[in-house]
């Protein structure tokens, strides 16, 4: 029988698009094509399916991997494969972007924005697409303070790193095509690990700041010791997209997917957690005794900044490198609203835990793994 | 309720090197690992470096100066501490004869000295190896010696990089220096209001532990002044001045912040002028600082050190 929905996937293989691939196969009936990175693993179907935790027997027929990338005209797809693909796609879910901050404007835009518009052509080019997903990030606000509404994009406040920068011109992009796509969008706060397993599939900024607190090489942090930190659990952010996008859509509505002040540790709390579990999981961690880095204003930590710049020990450059590209957005509060989720999922305040509740298993999980070092193939 | 300490320090006297090396000239002799323009600015300009057999002078010359200063007698001083956190070869005369005797083992720098400043009943105590800390370790321990004596207490201070060594430990420029002061009950100024050292010996492996030193030094800096301000009942405002070891301007810029002291409180003069030394900063710069009456009487004066080994310093006295 000839399946009458299709769904097109980019960012599959990520930590949220991989999530969100599972929760559609294995609650819907529709037909699944994957675009998997030129340079991914070469697999075929069925170590995916089995790489992704799911019985291939019983779905390798509803799903097709095709590989592309996002950041080529026409998906860097053949005339015949991506005509195919415009043509049996209902619904397009863009997750593909790249995550790291320490990108270049230039090249976090070639991947996050022209990617987009190349995604966008596709769906300008499927005459049976009913859904448009997009998945972006609640940063989006960058340096913006106070209550960020779902409503809200255009700002002219600046941004903290280049993933802030074009994941907003790639929704501001999308904006412009809105009379012509249904398009969603999902801004996700950051993901911090599964809350039943405290596993990771991808290690970001946030394990990245742990892992140097943990090799005692964090000195200061800039914020405020109230800061609220918004991390969320992936099994939660994907399986809210996959509602929103698949039981719920509705174009032209933002989504901040997002934990709120209620289910969040302020930074504080955070460091102090954090010292409590390592020494908790390792005495030896806990015998160094190091001290815990200081919760500073911006001009002091560029001030630390600039000076670990002169000097040439390069572990604190690299550390401090690799801090400047997400620690500043610490420095600019800001509380994101759900009004609009918690209208259509309203469950979800109740199914989402607080974050103590599951972040030690995330620790453990970065301290076991070695932070993805160690992880078991 | 913690008892506070009841000494004072008097005859604070010190003496460096004649030769003088500005930066560029480091560089040349490659004496220096980072750039010129790096140290410049972080502050540094000059340091200075003792010949061969200088140091032992200098440590001589400053401890005169402190008991004549101080206008004690010799027989008024019942002990001599002599610190050195490079170890004290420096102190001694070469051995005239080349026979090596294991008794050459028991030749004692401090002995020495206090037979050279005529301190022939004083007691005698070596320390070493807390690095650029050493001062407050022999503060403090001075502080107990006295209550077992009536008499007063010469502390000297003095350290020499070995020929050959660079000039540069962990971004600051050293110089060779020796410094010297009377530590009694009885002083009639600077008097110690409160001490605090947090030792961390889980850094005791310096090269091995750079990184995660560097990291440490400001949390621990943090922690040691605000343990000592609390001990002394006393808050940022009511510090007058600070007396900093003569590190990296940049370092004293960011502590200024953490402790909600105004840089324009930190006396930084010393930096570019002398930069440096292992142990002997602090003395230095309250010599320099009481020769030019910069200080009145009842000025709360912090005193911050950081030391390999590692251990983080704060004395507060009151001057």
């Amino acid at each position: 029988m000839k399946r009458t929905s299709s769904i097109f996937i980019t960012g599959g293989t990520g930590t949220v698009g991989g999530d969100v691939l599972r929760d559609l196969l294995t609650y819907t009936s529709e037909e699944v094509t994957v675009l998997v990175h030129t340079r991914g693993r070469d697999e075929d179907s069925i170590k995916f399916l089995t790489r992704l935790g799911l019985n291939s027997a019983m779905y390798s027929s509803r799903l097709t991997l095709i590989r592309g990338d996002i950041t080529l005209p026409k998906l860097g797809l053949d005339d015949a494969t991506y005509d195919s693909l415009s043509q049996r796609t209902t619904a397009i879910l863009h997750s593909a972007a790249s995550t790291r901050f320490d990108l270049s404007l230039e090249e976090a835009r070639r991947i996050n924005v022209n990617g987009t518009e190349n995604v966008a052509q596709l769906a300008l080019a499927a005459p049976r697409l009913k859904r448009f997903g997009f998945v972006s990030t609640a940063y989006v606000s960058g340096r913006r303070t106070g209550t960020i509404l779902e409503t809200e994009l255009l700002h002219n406040s600046g941004f903290v790193n280049s993933y802030e920068q074009s994941k907003y011109e790639a929704e501001n992009y999308l904006t412009t095509l809105s009379t012509q796509l249904p398009i969603a969008v999902y801004r996700l706060s950051t993901i911090i690990g599964d809350s039943r397993t405290g596993h990771v599939s991808h290690f970001t900024a946030p394990h990245q700041a742990l892992r140097i607190m943990y090799l005692g090489l964090a000195s200061m942090i800039p914020g405020t010791t109230e800061y609220s930190i918004d991390l969320i659990p992936s099994n939660v952010a994907s399986h809210a997209i996959y509602k929103l996008f698949t039981e719920h859509f509705t174009p032209k509505k933002t989504y901040h997917i997002v934990a709120g002040k209620k289910h969040s540790y302020t930074l504080k709390e955070l460091i102090d957690v954090s010292f409590a579990i390592f020494a908790e999981i390792s005495p030896e961690w806990a015998a160094r005794n190091y001290p815990k880095p200081l919760i500073v204003d911006e001009v002091t930590f560029d001030l630390f900044l600039e000076s670990a710049e002169m000097v040439d020990n390069v572990i604190i450059r690299n550390v401090l490198g690799a801090m400047k590209h997400f620690a500043h957005q610490l420095n600019y509060p800001k509380d994101f609203s759900s009004e609009e989720l918690v209208k259509v999922l309203p469950d979800i305040e109740k199914t989402l835990p607080h974050i103590r509740e599951y972040y030690p298993k995330v620790v453990e999980y970065c301290f076991a793994t070695n932070w993805g070092k160690h992880v078991s193939k | 309720m913690r008892q506070l300490p009841t000494i004072g320090i008097e005859g604070i006297a010190y003496s460096i090197p004649q030769r003088r090396f500005s930066i560029d000239e480091l560089s040349s002799a490659h004496k220096i690992v980072s750039s010129e323009a790096a140290l410049r600015s972080f502050g540094f300009e000059y340091c200075h470096i003792a010949e061969r057999d200088e140091m032992r002078t200098l440590l001589e010359s400053s401890a005169r100066k402190t008991i004549a200063d101080s206008g004690l007698a010799v027989a008024d001083i019942g002990t001599l501490i002599l610190y050195s956190g490079l170890g004290f070869e420096y102190a001694l005369p070469k051995k005239i004869d080349t026979h090596n005797s294991p008794l050459d083992l028991f030749r004692y720098p401090v002995a020495r000295l206090a037979n050279t400043l005529g301190l022939s009943h004083a007691r005698t105590f070596a320390l070493s190896q807390e690095g650029c800390n050493g001062l407050f370790s022999a503060l403090a321990l001075a502080e107990k010696l006295l209550d077992t004596s009536e008499k007063h207490t010469l502390c000297v201070f003095g350290d020499m990089l070995p020929d050959g060594v660079s000039r540069e430990i962990m971004y600051n420029v050293m110089s060779d220096a020796a410094a010297s002061a009377i530590v009694r009950h009885d002083a009639k100024k600077n008097f110690v209001r409160s001490f605090s050292t947090l030792s961390h010996p889980y850094y005791w492996d310096t090269p091995t532990c750079e990184a995660e030193l560097l990291a440490a030094y400001f949390p621990m800096a943090l922690r040691a002044i605000s343990n000592a301000l609390r001990d002394a009942g006393l808050t940022p405002e009511d510090i007058k001045w600070v007396i900093p070891h003569n590190v990296s301007l940049r370092s004293w810029e960011i502590l200024a912040k953490l402790i909600c002291i105004p840089e324009e409180r930190i006396w930084l003069s010393n930096i570019a002028r002398i930069g440096h030394t292992v142990s002997t900063d602090h003395f230095i710069n309250l010599a320099d600082m009481e020769k030019a009456n910069m200080l009145k009487s009842g000025d709360k004066l912090l005193f911050f050190g950081f030391g390999f080994g590692a251990s983080w310093s704060t004395m507060i006295i009151e001057h």
